[in-house]
């Protein structure tokens, strides 16, 4: 059958999970490569380096909808490499990622606290 | 009172388009300020609170986070949370009118209650090796159902479900049948279809159901029925601005324009009906009033830029509040696995 197989939307059937390249066609610029991901995590990753003051350019395609992979492109000052421009966007969006869930989770347990408040007061 | 100008934080909602939609908060738009991202000026604006949670539904709120970071909750509660789903039915005996496929795919869209974090992934064979299944990547059900006719039926009956024995298959009559260790590992929460009761299909006397179903782990984004709600969406916070007051019979009107509980009607100063905003979150943003020429300048309609409304409807397979906090997890895993590979590679 003409069909790919499903899993081959996950697995990295031993391709490298990040492919970084410097851009020939502009100074301090590198296409990255991430395979088995999608717009999930590229525009997470193109609007985080886009709030970095080092970052001239960052933007982001997906080739074929039927290849599960992304690129990424991003120009930096001269003074900074891509590489670490991105490692540092990562960076932030864990931190991001922690305080949404350090918050969301002081809610949860208020709400538990109120839930079971009410519980107390019926019984 | 003329309209403010609130671009920079809201989305404005004109009568024939919307405007002001893209983000200007980054580094160089503006020449007097930097609005460079900062972790205490990020904890500042966070704010997240939950509306209201049960054990299928959550309403929850975050304001001070990108769109893209919203989104991506959105697309990873859809796709990227993994779940125990039936993927191979392997069939004994089927006599029924539906057939083996068609049985097999509807039987593949109930949801089992597992805990996924139990269970590791299922290796899926290379071309021309076998299938090896243990009891820490696989769960079986049998289904078993033959229909009779009714001995004890009355001679007039019409109604199939008293004259005949068995004439409907419910997900119910799917029996998890434990294998190796799982009895012991899940003797406090055994294994279970979500909902006993969806209609697997309809039989009649002399036709059987004999099947087994084996249950793996799978994402979403592979297949729908691994997928572990059945909405997950957001909007953003609707605003309403009353620009001049709205009295009278106008007010009425005013109210009348949107859904019960976004306006409300006081008394003014001068003893007349006034409209007020009482709830925006109830809003659909229909832009109803906007068609009427009266309260074209009396009203300014938006949306919030970075307050979400999330709304998220488990399948029951997990409750909500936990499902919201496996896909923070997953967002993190990701992002580590690009901080990681970046890190090893040494070439700049």
């Amino acid at each position: 059958m003409n069909q790919p197989e499903r899993y081959e939307l996950i697995e990295l059937m031993g391709l490298p999970k990040v492919t970084y390249e410097l851009d020939s066609k502009s100074p301090n610029a590198a296409v990255v490569t991430l395979e088995k991901e999608d717009h999930t995590l590229a525009n997470m990753l193109a609007n985080q380096l886009l709030s970095d003051e080092r970052v001239l350019f960052a933007g982001y395609k997906v080739p074929h909808p039927l290849n599960h992979n992304f690129i990424l492109r991003v120009q930096t000052v001269e003074d900074c490499s891509p590489k670490q421009v991105i490692v540092d966007a990562a960076k932030s969006l864990i931190t991001h990622l922690e305080e949404i869930k350090v918050n969301f989770m002081r809610e949860w347990e208020l709400k538990m606290i109120s839930v079971e408040g009410v519980e107390m007061e019926f019984s | 009172m003329a309209a403010v100008d609130r671009s920079r934080t809201e989305i404005s909602v004109l009568s024939d388009r919307v405007t002001d939609v893209g983000s200007v908060d980054f580094p160089g738009y503006y020449f007097d300020e930097d609005n460079i991202w900062d972790l205490d000026k990020f904890k500042k604006n966070l704010k997240v609170s939950i509306t209201s949670l049960d054990q299928e539904t959550m309403v929850f709120e975050i304001s001070g986070i990108d769109a893209s970071i919203a989104n991506a909750f959105r697309r990873i509660l859809i796709a990227e949370i993994p779940t125990l789903a039936f993927e191979f039915v392997y069939i004994i005996n089927n006599t029924s009118i539906i057939q083996d496929e068609v049985l097999s795919h509807r039987i593949g869209l109930v949801p089992i209650s597992a805990d996924p974090d139990m269970f590791k992934w299922f290796q899926h064979p290379l071309p021309g090796q076998e299938a090896t299944h243990t009891d820490y990547d696989t769960v079986v059900f049998s289904l078993n159902k033959k229909c009779e006719f009714n001995k004890n039926a009355a001679t007039d009956e019409k109604d199939p479900k008293r004259l005949y024995v068995n004439s409907e298959v419910y997900s119910g009559d799917l029996i998890w049948k434990p294998q190796g260790r799982q009895e012991e590992r899940f003797a406090d929460n055994p294994i279970r279809v979500v909902n006993p009761d969806i209609v697997v299909a309809k039989l009649r006397p002399g036709q059987e159901i004999d099947l087994e179903a084996h249950a793996i782990l799978g994402i979403g984004q592979d297949h729908a029925k691994f997928s572990p709600v059945a909405t997950a969406s957001y909007r953003l916070l609707p605003t309403i601005h009353i620009l001049s007051p709205i009295e009278g019979e106008d007010a009425v009107k005013f109210q009348k324009c949107f859904p019960k509980g976004v306006i409300e009607l006081e008394e003014g100063p001068d003893g007349k009906k006034q409209a007020r905003v009482a709830d925006v979150r109830k809003d659909t943003v229909s832009r109803e009033c906007l068609r009427h020429p009266e309260f074209a300048d009396k009203v300014q309609l938006g949306r919030v830029r970075d307050h979400y409304l999330f709304s998220v409807e488990s399948t029951g397979i997990m409750k909500p509040d936990v499902l919201f906090i496996k896909s923070i997890a997953v967002l993190k895993s990701k992002c580590l696995a690009v901080k990681s590979s970046l890190q090893n590679i040494s070439s700049d």
